[in-house]
């Protein structure tokens, strides 16, 4: 970036304290930064650290009890912390844009897309009613919606997620910005659509020159988009640079921990497979701990930490909030070990699950129609070993996981749990099995029941399968399990919402090995959770295996968590197996369309090499009347007219490794 | 609360007893003798009201507990069955909720005839499915949460589920209707009394005392106190109630 040009926006010293009965929560704590035109800035941090509340600042948006306590905000010379309410509506919408995360409720379900559009731009008086509904159109297809009439004329519930979140990006882009601030607009988007909404900003960017402020809980995308990247922690900025710089040669400790706590998908997968995490929570907002914030978790720290580090210039164009490496100081590689145990694919035991055929289809009312969730799945997974499942949302994976638990009925096909025969089976046949068979659910935040202590929830199925007789041996196996998932023993007179979702996930994961199951069905265990959290909760898993011999079926929608983890994997596609093999040899040879383009989304922490992504046009199509032949041939770069007559069968190229494709190979990310 | 202090205490405050006829006093305007006055038939008004406080309470009282807990059962059983059972049991909460409610509880009142009891039954009739509509919607978004799920995956059998892990978290909005819904039975059931449906004459019932006194233009304190007691009860209660709401409610408690 040219230095010469003014910046745009310039944020110094600010401080957003939210004034709550519990006391002053210092939110943003002294952050300062600069933006010239045309620039794109990444905020990574996890929850809590600040980074949305510092983007909402910028703009104003904060709700009660936020107040900006102080420093300053200029936007093109104006002083965004002074303006009246009336000027800075002005400048919201129209020379400032903000996209948010959650694209299902951020438009308004009432009013139809043309509309919320053509409003965005009259209510700036910058375009005529007529003028903004042929422009709406226009943005539409600028965003890559093809069928913009149709759009345009629809209703917010008729379009996908990612849909949505480019009508969003049309409306912040409607009154020509100079600044967009996106806050995790891709997060709740499938890795294939994220790919498409970030190549769309990236050319948005390039094209209109428009500045971007992203703000992400993950590297990778940040990585893909910037051009320079902040990262905070504890409300302040602890270190500022170059991508590139930041994530080949961090230079603090906690840029460190974020780089190596995520499973990365450019890495090979051999060594150990835990991952190196930082221990411990972010500290308390309402009381910062003196000296470094992150002391406390951090393996470097030394004597000097117990002071408060400034924000120093620790090489060209660097900046970092750290003691160790102002001082010249580095932070060496974790160190991976390698004495690694081979785990063999168990070929000739005895399959602890055996899936057959098995099909789910939910009748719709009206026209007769029926939605085919899942269509025929073959699906064995051997004792000890964790196969992973992977796929868009719409696939079928958690259809899959509920048959499989029996928390729903399937319309034909076969399960075997340890050979018996368990699909059409009652659950009074059932609950016996459920002493084996456990399930880990996505949302820590729903699947435990808000009224109950934590120790009340895991007694619960003790006394149900009879495990226990007095309530002594009782309290004494909660102890034993709340050690066994890292909690402390307190937590048992606690309820769930004083805890934080790592923590929750823990009591699931205890709630599950209470029964002394051996075979632990994993929705999306980790989805929900910081990075670094995640790395908690996938080494502890990993851990119970190890220790207990536990057997996963373990479903993803993040492939490198999923590859990190697994033996074995299966890629679904509305509701068929595309392909499946051992994991290293799915990734090193993913045959598939598919598999390719689904490993050739995932952002990973680096700077991309050239031409290297294949970006899947459309979305995933609907199960109501799924393509024939190949399910995935529209989407395919691949197909032909064969694809579209005849379906192709799930064949054996190499041991243990199948896949579903006339023409498999032929789309190559080349990795 | 004051009101239900009252009832419990009220023959160590009443000078009087509540049915002593004394036509020699009848009409008497307020006094030091009696408070409020006497009315028709010399009965002190004043004890009347203290003693109709006990009637309306507790006819309150038991009419909305019965009906929040039959009308829950029902609604929740609906929700977490599915099916033709809560087609039944909702179509036939529409069937009762279809009529005016005073109206309806006044025909079932006339046919069971007069007297406390038949009273209360003819507006539990009438109460039971304002509960089991709001049941049904609270247990259904309830049954949703991956918690239930959950305790399916444990083993626990239906009616755990439903009773021990969905009910205490549904029951929020219902114990906040409860209390609204106390003053509104208290009233219906002053109406009903008013228009000589509910207690058997010399029971003293404040519905029943504004009815004797209405046609008593002059004696104004026949008719006014008991329909101040009607009055104070039913805000009062209506006060209990948004403030349980906001007690229940995490987003009013944050400040």
């Amino acid at each position: 970036m040219p230095g010469d040009v003014d910046p745009i926006l310039s944020v110094d010293d600010l401080r957003v304290w939210f004034h709550t009965d519990a006391g002053i929560v210092r939110a943003v704590d002294g952050v300062s930064f600069e933006l010239r035109p045309g620039e794109t800035l990444g905020i990574v941090g996890e929850s809590g650290s600040g980074k949305s509340v510092t983007a909402k600042a910028i703009i104003r948006l904060l709700d009660e009890p936020a107040r900006i306590a102080g420093g300053s905000i200029s936007f093109r010379g104006r002083d965004m912390v002074h303006l009246s309410e009336a000027e800075i509506r002005d400048i919201r919408g129209a020379e400032i844009a903000m996209v948010f995360q959650d694209p299902m409720t951020s438009l308004n379900p009432v009013l139809r897309i043309s509309r919320q559009m053509s409003e965005t731009m009259t209510a700036h008086h910058r375009f005529a009613p007529a003028a903004a509904r042929t422009r709406s159109v226009d943005l539409l297809r600028q965003m890559g919606i093809a069928t913009a009439e149709t759009v345009v004329k629809g209703w917010p519930h008729q379009l996908s997620g990612g849909m949505r979140q480019r009508v969003m990006l049309a409306m912040g882009f409607a009154n020509n910005p100079s600044l967009i601030i996106a806050d995790e607009p891709t997060t709740a988007l499938d890795v294939t659509i994220q790919a498409q909404i970030l190549d769309l900003l990236r050319a948005l960017n390039r094209d209109l020159g428009t500045a971007v402020i992203l703000i992400s809980h993950d590297l990778g995308v940040i990585a893909e988009m910037c051009g320079r990247v902040l990262v905070m922690y504890a409300g302040e900025v602890v270190e500022a640079g170059a991508p590139a710089d930041l994530l080949s040669d961090p230079r603090h400790p906690y840029t460190w921990a974020l780089l190596h706590a995520a499973p990365r998908l450019d890495e090979a997968g051999s060594g150990d497979r835990r991952l190196t995490t930082i221990e411990g929570q972010p500290p308390d907002p309402h009381a910062w701990p003196a000296g470094c914030r992150f002391r406390a978790r951090c393996p470097f720290a030394i004597d000097a930490c117990a002071e408060h580090p400034a924000l120093l210039p620790v090489g060209e164009g660097r900046l970092s909030r750290c003691w160790v490496t102002q001082q010249g100081g580095v932070l060496h590689q974790p160190a991976v070990s390698h004495d690694f145990v081979e785990r063999d694919a168990p070929a000739d035991k005895v399959p602890l699950l055996a899936v057959s055929g098995l099909t789910r289809h939910f009748p719709l009312s009206g026209p007769p129609r029926v939605l085919r969730a899942l269509d025929g799945v073959d699906l064995v997974v051997f004792p000890g070993e964790t196969v992973g499942l992977v796929g868009e949302s719409g696939s079928g994976k958690s259809t899959l996981a509920r048959l499989v638990m029996r928390l729903d009925t399937p319309t034909a096909g076969s399960i075997r749990f340890a050979g018996q025969e368990i699909a059409q089976a009652p659950q009074s046949a059932i609950r016996p099995l459920r002493r084996r068979l456990q399930m880990i659910f996505q949302d820590p935040y729903a699947s435990l029941n808000p009224r109950m202590t934590v120790g009340e929830i895991l007694e619960g199925p003790l006394w149900l399968h009879g495990l226990v007789t007095h309530k002594p041996a009782a309290r004494h196996r909660v102890a034993e399990l709340l050690d066994l998932v890292g909690l402390p023993r307190t937590a048992m007179a606690r309820f769930p919402h004083e805890f934080s979702g790592g923590q929750r996930q823990r009591v699931s994961i205890a709630r599950a090995l209470a029964v002394e199951a051996d075979f632990i069905v994993a929705d999306e265990p980790i989805s929900a959770l910081d990075v670094n959290i995640q790395a908690q909760v996938l080494n502890l898993m990993i851990g119970l295996q190890e220790r207990l011999g536990l057997t996963y079926l373990f479903i993803g929608h993040d492939l490198a968590v999923v590859r990190h983890i697994s033996d074995r994997i299966y890629v679904l596609y509305l509701g068929k197996v595309m392909e499946t093999a051992r994991a290293e040899t799915l990734f090193a040879r993913p045959l598939h369309p598919y598999t390719n383009v689904l490993i050739s989304a995932v952002p990973v922490p680096e700077v991309r090499r050239a031409g290297r992504r294949i970006v899947l046009q459309g979305e995933i199509p609907s199960a109501i009347n799924p393509p024939s032949g190949c399910r995935f041939r529209t989407r395919c770069p691949a197909a032909t007219g064969v694809c579209a007559a005849a379906e192709p069968v799930l064949t054996e190229v190499e041991p243990g490794h199948f896949v579903a494709c006339h023409f498999p190979g032929v789309v190559s990310v080349g990795g | 609360m004051l009101w239900a202090a009252v009832a419990v205490l009220a023959p160590v405050i009443a000078a009087h007893p509540p049915s002593a006829v004394d036509v020699a006093h009848r009409l008497r305007p307020p006094s030091a003798e009696n408070l409020l006055g006497t009315d028709v038939l010399g009965r002190d008004v004043f004890a009347r009201v203290l003693y109709g406080a006990r009637t309306s309470l507790t006819v309150g009282f038991v009419v909305v507990l019965l009906a929040s807990v039959f009308g829950t059962l029902l609604g929740a059983v609906a929700a977490f069955v599915r099916g033709w059972v809560e087609e039944v049991l909702m179509r036939l909460t529409d069937l009762v909720l279809c009529f005016p409610p005073i109206i309806l509880a006044m025909a079932i009142a006339a046919a069971l005839g007069i007297g406390t009891r038949n009273t209360v039954i003819a507006m539990l009739v009438v109460w039971w499915p304002k509960f089991a509509r709001l049941a049904r919607s609270l247990v259904l978004s309830q049954r949703s949460q991956e918690y239930v799920a959950a305790a399916q995956v444990i083993g626990f059998g239906p009616a755990h589920i439903l009773l021990r892990q969905i009910l205490p978290n549904a029951v929020g909005p219902l114990i906040v209707l409860v209390t609204l819904d106390l003053g509104n039975a208290i009233l219906v059931f002053a109406g009903l009394s008013f228009l000589g449906l509910g207690v058997v004459p010399p029971t003293p019932e404040w519905g029943s005392m504004v009815s004797e006194g209405r046609e008593l233009v002059n004696q104004w304190w026949v008719a006014t106190f008991p329909g101040l007691a009607i009055l104070t009860v039913v805000i009062g209660f209506n006060f209990v109630g948004d403030g349980i709401r906001d007690w229940l409610d995490p987003h009013a408690r944050r400040r």
